[in-house]
């Protein structure tokens, strides 16, 4: 075997935690000498560990959440609250880890401290003056705002004054106060329209993060090299802003943005992804909706946690026959199902009647199609009491996604190459009895997830559903969520879909409420 | 305050960190199977000692701290039992982890679904069996009728795949 394969048998014995000792010493000795496989290995941890979070996130959480209620129990009420106001204050913004800075970096740093901290000296601190190095300049006040120092002291604002990292500041009624950060057009105009305002400095090198307790901030970012130039955390969501003018609310319930120019990117407090809101929209974080848009409203009716990885690995794939919820554990080829209240109410096993890995699965009324085999080109229909196979239809393409309406089978074809994203899809309809394509056409939109409801073909991805035609494939409607990112697709009756995320192991009921033509048409 | 209430707290508490805390284990720890057991000492840790902690300040880099620690303390035990005289690779491990730049932790999630479900079925068997049933390479040859040897070269690639992929829908994404 040469050195460059061994060095790859080695790595990947690393990785899964299986290199012996006389392994790891042979795997240190490659590293050493060889910088290309040693950023290598940092790119195949670093998917290692995106990998691993993907597969068990779900478990992790339950786990932890009951090993800490078990210590809590012996740590008293008090540790919870404790707990709980840590989660609020926190920043949900993720850091940047440690690096370990080069002498050639560290000396001009150290002589830029010297100098600030020099300025500083030199200047004297003034009365009401910040505690620490300056980020803004209060550049505009009215007279009854209020600033209280990183140290405990309070004082009234004044045009001139300068905060830094800690400072907050308070307003109320129709109070205003415009900061603005040096040499560069950055501000920010905190409260106004009878909105009580409580915005806070967040420790950081340069300022930039900033806390909305409640209130509303504007703020006029200006663009610069980095592309996050801005962080507002509010106890709903946090916005995370390039250069840009918005309007960021926060509320007892909700936060809100209005973005005027460029983007900002949105992300609601226990969320695990962002949306990009664009110049022109509005979003609404919270409040117990998951979205509001142009007179809609999507409301979630129940969830429910999945079981355990133990006996349900990976779920992908979800159906509803009218009464169950069935979902495929991708992992084992079973087909779940369960009670709209989430209990487990039967199991099959459908390995011997399809291929492996099944992938999802479509209700025709009387069969379950299951999408599997190599390729992915195969449709089973099987019954899902026993795991009969009725029958299997080879498709003339590579399927993904799959849907079951109007007599017809539904699926979406990638145009793109080999595991290469595009945004082209193409949706065919399928006669359930031969297996030939009565129609086709192409859509602007990635069809991964695909349900059929009232007439229209339905798809959830990126955190949106969109309704699009079955006759064109264009888009009559999209509904933004702001909790979950991906999940399987079941039409329950009604304006209902269930949802089942195998990321954040959840399945949601969702209403999209009666009237879907007054939702925001795109198109 | 309910028994529902002190769940909700504790899990959102846990829910906030645990990308943070996960990927620091999973990157330093001497076996990737210890690297949820480390995170979840680390929440236990901070449950303990939750009343000496600034709640004003984010308290990550503390959790970071402690995560350190544990996987120190882990390497140690690993180190001992199989009679490895140094440490060399762990702090070689540890040095890269500290010298990687910030990770996009949610643009690469949202991407790597996107990416996986572009992979072939036997790619994405092969994940599932490593990541999922968490099988060693060993395990999933016998599996599958198949080398060790080829397992492993196999997962490299896919592993390589799914990095170019999120590459790319990163950069059409414009993160």
């Amino acid at each position: 075997m040469d050195t460059g394969r061994r060095a790859e048998q080695l790595m990947e014995r690393f990785l899964e935690g299986s290199l012996d000792a006389a392994g790891r010493e042979e795997f240190h000795s490659f590293l050493r000498g060889n910088p290309a496989l040693a950023a290598r290995l940092e790119q195949h941890l670093d998917l290692n560990c995106l990998l691993a979070e993907f597969y068990r996130a779900g478990d992790f959480a339950a786990e932890t959440v009951g090993k800490i209620l078990a210590v809590v129990d012996e740590c008293g009420e008090e540790t919870v609250r404790k707990l709980d106001a840590c989660t609020r204050r926190v920043a949900t913004d993720v850091p940047a880890r440690a690096r370990r800075i080069p002498w050639g970096v560290l000396v001009p740093v150290a002589a830029c401290l010297a100098l600030v901290v020099g300025a500083l000296v030199y200047l004297a601190p003034r009365e009401n003056g910040p505690a620490g190095v300056t980020v803004a300049r209060i550049r505009e006040t009215a007279s009854g705002v209020t600033v209280f120092r990183a140290d405990g002291r309070r004082t009234a604002a004044a045009a001139g004054m300068d905060l830094c990292a800690g400072d907050r500041v308070e307003t109320k009624g129709d109070e205003r106060v415009v900061l603005a950060y040096p040499n560069e057009e950055t501000t920010v105009t905190a409260g106004g329209a009878g909105a009580e305002t409580d915005l806070t400095i967040r420790e950081s090198e340069d300022g930039r993060r900033l806390h909305l307790a409640k209130g509303v901030v504007d703020a006029a970012v200006a663009p610069g090299p980095a592309g996050v130039r801005m962080v507002i955390t509010t106890p709903h969501a946090t916005a995370r802003v390039p250069g840009t003018r918005f309007t960021l609310g926060a509320g007892a319930d909700a936060a809100w943005l209005d973005v005027k120019e460029g983007s900002v990117r949105l992300r609601a407090a226990g969320a695990d992804f962002e949306r990009t809101i664009a110049a022109g929209r509005h979003a609404v974080m919270g409040g117990g909706r998951f979205a509001r848009r142009a007179g809609g409203s999507l409301t979630e009716v129940t969830r429910f946690d999945l079981p355990p990885k133990k006996t349900l690995g990976y779920a992908f794939g979800a159906a509803f026959d009218g009464t169950s919820l069935w979902i495929c554990d991708s992992g084992t080829s079973t087909l779940f199902r369960f009670s709209p209240e989430g209990r487990i109410v039967g199991r099959t096993a459908i390995g011997r009647a399809v291929s492996k890995n099944p992938t999802h699965i479509a209700w025709d009324g009387r069969r379950m199609w299951v999408r599997s085999g190599g390729e992915n080109r195969d449709l089973f229909a099987v019954s899902p009491e026993t795991g009969e196979l009725f029958r299997k239809i080879t498709l003339p393409f590579r399927s993904y996604a799959l849907a079951y309406g109007g007599g017809s089978l539904w699926c979406s074809e990638d145009l793109g190459e080999d595991e290469k994203p595009v945004e082209r899809f193409r949706i065919h309809e399928i006669d359930p009895d031969t297996g030939g394509v009565r129609r086709s056409f192409d859509t602007p939109i990635r069809v991964f997830r695909m349900a059929w409801r009232e007439g229209a073909l339905w798809t959830y991805q990126d955190a949106r559903f969109r309704r699009f035609s079955p006759v064109d494939g264009r888009v009559q409607a999209t509904i933004d969520m702001e909790l979950i990112h991906h999940g399987d697709l079941a039409p329950a009756g009604g304006g209902r879909f269930w949802i089942v995320t195998n990321f954040s192991r959840r399945c949601y009921l969702l209403d999209t409420g009666e009237h879907v033509e007054r939702y925001e048409m795109t198109q | 305050m309910d028994d529902a209430e002190k769940k909700r707290i504790i899990e959102r508490f846990v829910r906030e960190h645990e990308a943070y805390t996960r990927s620091i284990a999973l990157r330093l720890a001497p076996n990737p199977s210890d690297a949820d057991d480390i995170a979840q000492e680390a929440y236990l840790v901070a449950v303990r000692r939750i009343a000496e902690l600034d709640l004003e300040k984010d308290i990550r880099p503390w959790l970071a701290g402690v995560v350190r620690n544990l996987c120190r303390k882990a390497w140690e035990k690993s180190i001992r039992e199989d009679k490895l005289e140094n440490d060399a690779l762990a702090r070689f491990v540890e040095d890269l982890a500290e010298q990687a730049p910030p990770s996009m932790y949610f643009d690469r999630k949202d991407a790597l679904q996107e990416c996986s479900e572009r992979l072939s079925p036997r790619s994405r068997e092969l994940l599932n069996l490593r990541y999922n049933l968490d099988l060693t390479s060993q395990e999933i040859a016998r599996k599958i009728s198949s080398t060790s040897d080829a397992v492993r070269s196999a997962l490299l690639r896919v592993r390589e795949s799914l990095r170019d992929c999120i590459q790319q829908a990163m950069e059409r994404s414009g993160a």
